[in-house]
């Protein structure tokens, strides 16, 4: 169809309502209502449908009816926001649609939205302030450990808090990166107006809130003990707290299996001609490998967390042992997930910071190829490692050298990464902006984690560190010093794109090195407090540790501290000074920055033409990224014109 | 419908290719019927990881014993479902839109049978999911997998209303996004049958398991 026949059938715009009129409906307002009543009548019908129940004779709780209340608010939340409306009509024989609400005005943040980068930044604020969250809980437990002894929570309290920091880091940061930029930038990158499927990417955006709230809601149900792992059979027998873990993380398991499958359908099927895949950003590739972690081992995950409601609920017994079950099902199918959710949150980092090399290195990537093998390989890997998590549960040791050495095995294609960075930092010209900087410290943070995660696969050293202070170490320097400097160096290089406004460059620098500084200084010490025996999950420990740990927590304050001028930086930014950012203040060649501040709504007036790569600086006659303004061709793919 | 109700449209807006979302629900669909795969995988994963076990010798007590009849005409419910489906599909690509429509009518109803077939087996079972490894499998499969079931019905059901309406609707370009949205029709169906092999196949992997083996 010719692009004089579109616009002959473009819609007209209509008169935009009164803002009052604008309450009413299906909207924030209306999903908080519908959800809180959806919690109360779920738990009166579960209530009602126990009653004489066995199962729920001789206790205090009810598992049942927690479990009812938490679906009833879900479903009633999603149904306040309008989510039953399009499958209804469906049902009834409407015919498919794309968008629906992609006004502008900031009322499109709070309700059903099927414009990308709404999702995206609607993703950035809820991230954040669950990050917040989380990281608040991990400041509580620094300051219990300043002292050997119990102080400020006992034992069932710190527990919970431990669990709650690692599960709330955990599921939020599985959609940190992906969440904010890959929804609002990846089909911009590809040269597409939209997602696969818009309304799901809103879907998997409006389950996180819900997810946060019912998971912070476990405080109120007596806390859970399993840590962010859940171990079964502790979690059979945990207060309800666990069906607020449970409840919870299965929805985000359900978020990630929708924003896995969206991604991966919008990249196979929405490039724009010329988008071949040799000339995808980096970025995308990354987020093409996360996608394949979330849709193939979210839904294990979701599967397991079923199985323990079962347990709680239904008297199964897929994890008691007295009764035909077994605990090692649970870590085994945990952990199938487990491990390759630690790419799911290690992929997208890499994807980030190989983005920006080459932009502040004024170089082309070095080895895009090997970058691509390196994350597929890393991807495909990811799920033979997983029993390295059960070396000292028991487990076959005739097992042991195979996990001991795909887990090594991993390391190569990781190690491909690192070169593909010094490679690209290499003679280039090097510009230290705030992205950079992060960027850079990623390498450095990854690099402690991964050398780490050596003595961990090997079974000789980790019978020794397993369960200590090492592997505490160990994760943080991976996800904290990976993937959270990665989402800074993703945040301060586009969220002047998304905003349209700078950040102020002298709070930001002292945002990176605060946080740069008294992240290792955190760290780093508990390698040692690991290697002297300090276990994780207790808050009373030797009193010959107190030194070392005293040093931690107050590094720990000093760097939650620097997350403080991080948000006053945001806050200031954003909304007192207001400076307005050019179209493209990095001078990148990503597709993204060839468009205007703010990206108009269908983000390409006409659908570009990919003429070259997206890393070719200082290449001699190397042509643009893309032609904008040819005539829209139809169809998506990936096809050279 | 007053000007306060109407839906805003973006001043971008233009009709999309019909392609171009057909193209996008093929590759979602294989994407989706991998997700469902292993999410039922794992319970197949611990139907071999406990039998293997048999902790305590309590993987399967001998009064542990479901209807067999419920457990072939469930198989034969979903056999039947997908048979109807595919003729459906061949029809459709023949162009004959009366033979498709009774043919996923036809798959609809056998499908929401095998459904009632599961509920059936639940409500009726002469155990309880106490009862060992295998109990609890077996209920944990059925509840899992009827609520998956029901989710591929509801994408069937969609199709078929949607197909129901073609000849009595005549739609203005302006009600929809899509140029042409019932040139979906064809590609949707096949990406729906992509999903339905996929949970057909495994149902009948859960009845050789949970009934046959």
């Amino acid at each position: 169809m010719s692009d004089v026949a579109f616009e002959q059938h473009a819609p007209r715009p209509a008169a935009a309502p009164p803002w009052w009129r604008r309450l009413i409906g299906f909207n924030l307002l209306a999903a908080s209502a519908l959800g809180i009543g959806g919690w109360f009548l779920g738990h009166w019908v579960g209530t009602r449908i126990t009653i004489g129940m066995d199962s729920q004779l001789g206790t205090d709780q009810n598992d049942i009816a927690t479990f009812m209340g938490f679906l009833f608010a879900v479903s009633g939340w999603l149904i306040g926001l309008g989510f039953l409306n399009y499958p209804l009509g469906r049902m009834l024989g409407r015919p498919p649609s794309l968008r629906e609400k992609e006004e502008e005005g900031p009322g499109r943040y709070f309700r059903l939205c099927t414009d990308h980068k709404v999702v995206g930044m609607q993703y950035f604020v809820t991230i954040l302030l669950f990050f917040l969250i989380a990281g608040l809980n991990a400041m509580f437990i620094r300051a219990e450990l300043l002292t050997p002894k119990e102080k400020l929570w006992n034992a069932n309290q710190y527990l919970s808090l431990v669990g709650l920091h690692g599960t709330m880091m955990l599921m939020m940061m599985s959609a940190a990166i992906l969440g904010p930029f890959a929804n609002y930038f990846v089909p911009i990158m590809i040269g597409a107006r939209r997602m696969a499927f818009p309304r799901l990417e809103s879907l998997s955006f409006w389950l996180v809130p819900p997810a946060g709230l019912i998971l912070l809601s476990a405080v109120a149900l007596g806390g859970f003990p399993t840590g962010w792992t859940g171990y079964a059979p502790l979690a059979n027998t945990a207060r309800a707290g666990m069906d607020a873990y449970l409840f919870a993380f299965a929805l985000i398991g359900l978020s990630m299996t929708i924003v896995g499958a969206n991604m991966l359908a919008t990249v196979l099927t929405m490039r724009a001609p010329g988008m071949t895949w040799t000339r995808l950003p980096i970025f995308v590739w990354g987020v093409i490998c996360t996608s394949v972690l979330m849709v193939l081992a979210a839904p294990v995950l979701f599967a397991t967390l079923s199985m323990v409601a079962l347990d709680r609920t239904a008297d199964t017994s897929f994890f008691l042992a007295s009764a035909g079950g077994s605990p090692f099902l649970y870590t085994n199918l945990f952990w199938f997930f487990g491990h390759p959710e630690v790419y799911i949150l290690a992929l997208p980092g890499f994807g980030v910071v190989l983005e920006i090399l080459p932009v502040f290195s004024r170089k082309p990537l070095w080895g895009y190829r090997l970058a691509v093998a390196g994350m597929l390989g890393v991807t495909l890997l990811s799920f033979m490692v997983w029993q390295h998590h059960l070396f000292v549960s028991g487990m076959n040791a005739d097992l042991r050298p195979f996990y001991m050495l795909t887990t090594e095995l991993i390391s190569v294609p990781t190690g491909f990464i690192f070169l593909n960075g010094l490679g690209t930092l290499w003679r280039g010209r090097i510009r230290f902006t705030v992205p950079m900087l992060f960027a850079m410290a990623f390498f450095s943070n990854f690099l402690i984690g991964g050398l780490s995660g050596v003595f961990l696969s090997d079974v000789p050293s980790d019978v020794s560190t397993h369960g200590s202070y090492f592997v505490m170490a160990h994760f943080h320097y991976t996800i904290m010093g990976g993937l959270v400097f990665a989402l800074f160096a993703a945040t301060y290089y586009w969220l002047p794109k998304m905003t349209g406004l700078r950040f102020n460059e002298t709070l930001a620098k002292i945002h990176f090195w605060g946080m740069f500084v008294f992240f290792n200084f955190t760290f780093a010490p508990l390698f040692v407090a690991g290697m002297l025996g300090m276990p994780r999950r207790v808050s009373v420990y030797s009193s010959s540790l107190q030194g070392i740990n005293d040093f931690v927590s107050v590094s720990a304050f000093l760097l939650g501290l620097s997350m403080l001028v991080f948000l006053i930086n945001l806050v200031y930014s954003t909304v007192f000074a207001r400076v307005p950012a050019e179209a493209n203040p990095w001078h990148s060649r990503g597709l993204e920055f060839q468009l205007p501040t703010p990206i108009p709504v269908r983000n390409f007036e006409r659908t570009p033409v990919i003429e070259s790569g997206p890393y070719e600086y200082g290449v001699p006659g190397a042509p643009p990224v893309a032609a904008l303004g040819r005539p829209a061709v139809a169809g998506g793919g990936g096809s050279s014109p | 419908m007053s000007s306060a109700d109407a839906p805003i449209v973006s001043p971008y807006a233009e009709l999309e290719p019909p392609e171009i979302l057909a193209h996008n629900l093929q590759v979602g669909a294989r994407v989706m019927a991998a997700a469902q795969s292993f999410a039922l995988l794992a319970f197949v994963f611990a139907y071999f990881y406990l039998r293997t076990l048999n902790s305590n010798g309590a993987w399967r007590p001998r009064h542990v014993n479901p209807s067999a009849g419920i457990g072939v005409a469930l198989a034969a419910c979903l056999v039947l479902c997908a048979a109807a489906y595919f003729v459906g599909v061949r029809r459709l690509g023949d162009g004959t839109e009366r033979g498709w429509r009774i043919a996923a009518s036809a798959a609809l109803v056998f499908g929401l049978g095998a459904f009632g077939l599961i509920v059936a087996q639940l409500a009726s079972i002469e155990f309880g999911p106490t009862s060992g490894g295998y109990a609890s499998v077996f209920v944990g499969w059925h509840a899992f997998y009827a609520v998956n079931l029901l989710l591929v019905l509801v994408w069937l059901e969609t199709l078929v209303a949607q197909s129901l309406h073609t000849h009595t609707q005549h739609l203005a370009p302006e009600s929809g996004d899509v140029s042409a949205p019932f040139a979906v029709m064809r590609p949707a169906g096949d990406a729906f049958a992509v999903v339905l092999s996929v949970a057909i196949v495994l149902g009948l992997l859960g009845y050789l398991l949970l009934y046959v083996v």
